[in-house]
């Protein structure tokens, strides 16, 4: 698929700082769970966390497209900070763009664009709180183990149940310097252990009306704009993991001698680099239709699912592969393919689960 | 299912998993982040009698059957593999010596191995000698009363706290394969030292070291069988072995399907056709591998001669259903499937090392495609005399 210009010279610029910058942070972030805060603000410079800010908003405008090959390229190298950047864009910058008011776009997207801020959201998926109406608002009660973002202890936005049903919710954007709301670094992930997954745990936290995102009970709408666009940078994210392992795989299959031999001259090795190149290939594709439809203001819903379940089963296989191609040495954290296969688990999982994402794109197929 | 075990089988199971539960599941995720051998964990399954299984019973143990390693690898990983792996690599390094050592060296050694007051480990690995076993560097050289070994092993399970290893050497390199001898080392000898300790994906409380020989002394008497037949016995040892890295591959697979089964009733899913259908798969594999795995287990231990490729029958489809079955039952619990204190995430890190050690998977499937061609050779020669 061809890029345009603007996108291969950000692809090079992207490389080039993942290759200098972030490649010497990335072993001591992953076994440490640190937060790469020092590249993310190198990052805000270079435009990617105000990706999807306009530009009178400071933000750099990129198309979806720009974004994501960025993310792929940074997540060649670190997935936990592409992680980050996509959380902050899809699930943080973007829902307030769309359903913001006025106020809070000020309030809160120029300070997302220079990384002043970096935000996120509590899904509803991981959400295990109790909603009471009180007469000021809801009262939350409660925890949410898996916010994307939280680690920074910027804004959050949740989503609460505010209605007789369960499906009836609403968004909120809570600022962090909130008391009844305690944000925790998860230090025990898989996998993204430098993408600062954090817990939430609410007490008597008051959602009161000036914090409603959009409109009472727009929450689902907000969760899916949110979750879509997300959906199509993590297919990116699990596209640069599935790339990077693949690259390290030759690389070492190239070298590692057995029985008088480069193994990359063995069939089975072949075999394996031959799908792991043809998936990555489909999922590229895949990825990128998303985000061109996204760009070009076309009905992306179904692809950008796809995509995401695609790419991130690839990555999971993909890097598999590549730990089975570093044979016991794979298995050590002296290569870097552990960690790629730790990274892919969580691409599935990270904004819906494969069974939600296979239910969705049988309901858009089917029509 | 019911796989129709002998009482005595059926009562191993029960004392296993109950070890297992009671010894080992407080101290799993301990383990796992310290990375620590659990020394004094083994020793204690060692008094519980977990130890004598693996070896004969004229000296000291229960018979050495494969049916009892695979139904106390399966009880133990079905907890933690990476202690499992701890305690059944001590079935590895003392086949050689059940299966091919003198009855001096039987005596010697193996009473002390049943009881647990000795660990045993096996030195075969090199850095380049992987697959490419036969491709050791490590030189056993004969002078006087003694053979000096020089070399080092890699990747070495349990080296650091064991006491006994039966370690692979060329006593003649001209002869490659055929100048291959095994060795019982004691390690005090001198000129043993362990390298690198590796830090790992997963079965971290299996430590991995180097094992490192300079100029090590071993008297001659501890020879195993006869020079330049090493290779042979260690390959015998590893048709013996085979069925444990399936049968710890399997008890991880039970695991990660019983804590992602537990998980969706707790959280509403099983009503989820998706959930149901993985769910039905996992537990449907998990038995074919059980029903695989105990078939070679009873064919090894009825008698029956040469059982290479069941044997890698035996570990092959369980390590891949393993990997599969950790997998899915972490995409079936979502974000909660990655996070530590729910289980699975262990599992699959432990579940990595079944495709890759006592030979790769695609190691597995070159032996059994070698061993189909030798079968398809014989047909069509058979069918050529015929007509």
């Amino acid at each position: 698929m061809k890029l345009n210009q603007e996108c291969i010279m950000l692809q090079t610029e992207l490389r080039k700082f993942a290759q200098q910058v972030i490649l010497d942070t990335v072993t001591d972030l992953d076994t440490a769970c640190g937060l790469p805060s020092d590249n993310i603000q190198q990052l805000a410079q270079m435009g990617v966390l105000g990706a999807v800010i306009p530009e009178d908003m400071d933000g750099a405008a990129l198309e979806c497209i720009g974004l994501a090959v960025s993310l792929e390229e940074i997540a060649k190298v670190c997935a936990s900070t592409a992680t980050i950047i996509a959380a902050h864009n899809a699930l943080f910058a973007f829902p307030i763009l769309k359903y913001g008011s006025d106020e809070q776009k000020k309030k809160y997207l120029p300070a997302a664009a220079a990384g002043t801020i970096v935000g996120g959201m509590a899904l509803p998926m991981t959400n295990e709180i109790a909603v009471t109406k009180q007469n000021d608002g809801y009262r939350v009660n409660g925890r949410n183990p898996f916010a994307l973002n939280a680690a920074f202890k910027g804004p959050i936005i949740l989503v609460a149940p505010t209605g007789d049903s369960p499906q009836a919710t609403t968004a909120y954007v809570i600022d962090a310097d909130n008391a009844q709301i305690q944000m925790t670094h998860t230090h025990n992930t898989l996998g993204l252990r430098a993408a600062g997954i954090g817990s939430l745990a609410f007490t008597d936290l008051l959602l009161s009306p000036q914090n409603v995102l959009g409109t009472i009970e727009q929450g689902s709408s907000v969760v899916q704009t949110a979750q879509d666009f997300m959906k199509i940078l993590v297919a990116a994210i699990a596209l640069g993991i599935a790339q990077g392992a693949t690259e390290e795989a030759m690389k070492y299959g190239k070298e590692r001698i057995q029985f008088d031999q480069p193994i990359t001259t063995f069939g089975m090795v072949r075999e394996k680099i031959a799908l792991m190149a043809t998936h990555i290939e489909a999922a590229r594709t895949l990825t990128y239709e998303a985000a061109l439809l996204f760009d070009a203001a076309q009905n992306y819903h179904k692809a950008a699912t796809m995509a995401k379940h695609y790419a991130g089963r690839s990555a999971i296989e993909i890097t598999n592969e590549a730990i089975q191609i570093f044979g016991g040495y794979g298995y050590m954290k002296d290569y870097p393919v552990e960690r790629y296969f730790r990274d892919a688990q969580v691409m599935n999982v990270l904004c819906s689960t494969p069974a939600d994402d296979k239910e969705y794109i049988a309901k858009l197929t089917l029509g | 299912m019911d796989y129709f075990l002998t009482a005595e089988e059926q009562a191993l199971r029960e004392k296993t998993r109950q070890i297992a539960e009671e010894l080992i599941l407080p101290v799993r995720e301990q383990y796992d982040e310290s990375a620590e051998f659990p020394l004094e964990l083994i020793k204690e399954l060692a008094r519980r009698g977990l130890l004598k299984i693996f070896i004969s019973k004229e000296h000291g143990g229960t018979g050495a059957r494969i049916m009892d390693m695979c139904i106390a690898a399966e009880e133990t990983a079905r907890v933690c593999a990476g202690i499992s792996t701890a305690y059944a690599v001590n079935a590895l390094g003392s086949g050689p010596i059940v299966l091919f050592a003198s009855d001096e060296q039987k005596k010697k050694y193996l009473p002390k191995i049943a009881s647990g007051e000795w660990l045993c480990a096996f030195g075969l690995t090199e850095a380049q000698a992987g697959s490419d076993a036969a491709n050791i560097q490590t030189t056993a050289t004969r002078d006087g009363d003694h053979y000096v070994l020089n070399g080092v092993k890699q990747f070495i399970s349990n080296a650091s706290h064991s006491d006994v290893f039966t370690v692979v050497a060329s006593t003649d390199k001209s002869r490659g394969a055929r100048g291959i001898s095994t060795f019982i080392v004691e390690k005090n000898f001198p000129g043993i030292s362990y390298g690198k300790k590796e830090n790992k994906l997963g079965i971290k409380a299996s430590v991995t070291t180097e094992l490192v020989f300079e100029e090590c002394r071993v008297p001659k008497e501890n020879l195993m069988g006869k020079e330049g037949l090493g290779f042979v016995y260690v390959m015998r040892n590893f048709d013996r072995a085979r069925p444990g890295v399936g049968a710890i591959a399997l008890g991880i697979a039970q695991g990660a399907y019983e804590d992602a089964l537990d998980f969706a009733y707790k959280h509403d899913l099983l009503g989820n056709q998706y959930v149901q259908k993985k769910i039905a798969d996992m537990a449907c594999e998990i038995e074919a591998a059980r029903a695989l795995l105990y078939a070679t287990a009873r064919m090894i231990d009825g008698g029956k001669k040469g059982y290479s490729k069941e044997s890698s029958y035996s570990k092959l489809l369980p390590s891949d259903l393993a990997v599969r079955t950790a997998i899915e039952a972490i995409q079936i619990m979502g974000p909660y499937g990655v996070l530590k204190e729910y289980h699975v995430e262990k599992r699959l890190r432990d579940a990595k090392i079944t495709q890759i050690y006592e030979g790769t998977n695609e190691i597995q499937r070159t032996v059994i495609a070698l061993e189909l061609t030798k079968d398809a050779g014989t047909r069509a020669k058979a069918q050529e005399a015929e007509t």
